[in-house]
């Protein structure tokens, strides 16, 4: 328990030039036979480029994907 | 310097060619016949800390397709402000030279009527580092649809062109920039070359009835592995007298497979001409086309670059920091100041702020076997200011649905 917490704390202080993974605590559902688009973005108070904040994917296949190796 | 020089180092001195109307050159490298013959191994030759002006060339190395010069070092000044003792058609120019080093040169006020004039120009030259250079005010003055190019690579491969600042390429302008319009970097025939960390800004009016183009950074058809990253190329330039003409941040002519890398550049068009990119045999007016049209540039910007002016390439613009990448062995901008880990797009780097938080990935990996329908949003960040960041909020939006915000705090808070 200790060491996940631990882990926790040094995930979200972050130094200059580190980078570190999150994970939203909610899911997302993904319908495979239609594509998605999903957007990600962030907010820092005193941030001072907002250009670098937000990214899109699409996510599309993923019916074909699953299905094509076994058909 | 006649065929079969070696361990030549000329520094410390101040040259004029005496007449820059004809083909004369501040220093000739390259046979014995004559001022303008070929000649072998002229090699291991230092130009340092020398000016040179009025002359047709600046510096001329011709070497022969067998034994090309090699090994050729340059870092002096080219030009003059006074009009009498302008160079007129090249400052440096290379020709079956080889393993050459083009570094910290200032090349400036390149004016003629009779073709293009080229800052620096590398014909058969392969493995040319030319670096830290500032190019600016290369001007065709004549009538007849030219235009001044600051670095042109022509049948030259494994160039590595990186730190320059190249600015006010000035003349007539033409329908196309092969050997012609106006532009600051000119790949032709040439492989392998490695654009990176360059500072591009085409700027000023000028006049021709044709719809002229003009570009900041150009490739032709016939060149390939190209690798073009964390430059700035800025365009403003305007054809008064055609309102058809066209002010480009990039013109390719080369496929986007002909790119081994295209990213992390700042593309900007200012002006009614102004047209960002054009790849496909189309014009892409908006990065997300430019992006659709090539697949490339994901992480290259559109912003304006807000030189210090048209004519100093230094900003502080903060939309330029730490959006470039890092290149192994380019660790300092043209003025010597040390990259960042994540440094900034152009030639000269900016400094931090000091809150700067990136989202650099969504990470999600849904495929095969892993899909299971109901899937974690995951993420990465970059702390790229200088201050230690401990809580910050992140959001997602699937299909344009409500936005879920979480925190991400330091639970020891």
């Amino acid at each position: 328990m200790l060491k996940r917490l631990l882990l926790r704390y040094l995930l979200t202080n972050l130094n200059s030039f580190d980078a570190a993974q999150f994970t939203f605590s909610t899911n997302i559902t993904i319908d495979p036979t239609i594509e998605h688009s999903l957007r990600v973005y962030v907010s820092c108070d005193g941030d001072g480029n907002r250009n670098n904040d937000t990214l899109d994917i699409r996510i599309s296949d993923v019916y074909n994907l699953v299905v094509s190796p076994y058909t | 310097m006649g065929q079969g020089s070696k361990r030549i180092t000329i520094k410390n001195v101040n040259i004029e060619a005496g007449r820059n109307g004809s083909t004369t050159s501040g220093i000739f490298i390259g046979g014995s016949t004559s001022a303008t013959a070929s000649g072998a191994d002229n090699d291991s030759i230092v130009i340092d800390n020398v000016n040179i002006q009025k002359a047709y060339y600046g510096i001329y190395a011709y070497g022969t397709s067998a034994n090309p010069a090699k090994r050729i070092y340059i870092t002096s000044s080219f030009g003059s402000d006074s009009t009498d003792n302008f160079i007129t058609q090249r400052g440096v120019y290379l020709y079956y030279a080889n393993n050459i080093l083009v570094n910290y040169n200032h090349i400036y006020n390149l004016t003629t009527s009779s073709s293009t004039p080229q800052g620096i120009y590398l014909y058969h030259s392969d493995t040319a580092t030319v670096m830290n250079n500032i190019i600016h005010s290369v001007i065709y003055t004549g009538t007849s649809g030219y235009g001044g190019h600051g670095i042109e690579s022509y049948y030259s491969n494994n160039a590595l062109i990186a730190n320059n600042m190249i600015y006010d390429m000035q003349g007539d302008g033409w329908t196309s920039i092969t050997a012609s319009s106006m532009a600051g970097i000119v790949i032709r025939y040439s492989n392998e070359n490695k654009v990176y960390f360059n500072s591009v800004n085409l700027f000023g009016d000028y006049t021709r009835s044709n719809a002229t183009i003009t570009s900041a950074f150009f490739a032709d058809a016939n060149s390939s592995e190209l690798d073009v990253r964390n430059n700035i190329f800025a365009n403003s330039m305007m054809n008064t007298d055609n309102i058809g003409a066209k002010s480009y941040a990039i013109y390719s002519l080369a496929a986007p497979s002909a790119y081994t890398f295209l990213d992390y550049n700042d593309y900007y068009v200012s002006g009614l001409q102004g047209v960002l990119g054009y790849f496909n045999s189309t014009d892409q007016t908006t990065l997300a086309s430019l992006r659709a049209a090539t697949g490339k540039d994901v992480h290259s910007i559109n912003v304006d670059p807000e030189f210090t002016s048209n004519t100093d390439l230094h900003t502080s613009n903060s939309d330029l920091s730490s959006m470039g990448t890092p290149i192994p062995d380019i660790d300092t901008d043209i003025d010597g100041d040390p990259r960042y880990p994540i440094p900034s797009i152009g030639a000269d780097e900016v400094e931090l702020l000091p809150i700067n938080l990136k989202l650099a990935s969504i990470d999600n990996t849904i495929h095969g076997c892993e899909y299971s329908g109901n899937t974690p949003v995951k993420f990465t960040v970059v702390n790229m200011g200088t201050t230690q960041i401990t809580t910050f909020d992140a959001s997602y939006i699937l299909d344009a649905e409500t936005p879920v915000t979480q925190i991400f705090a330091n639970k020891f808070k």
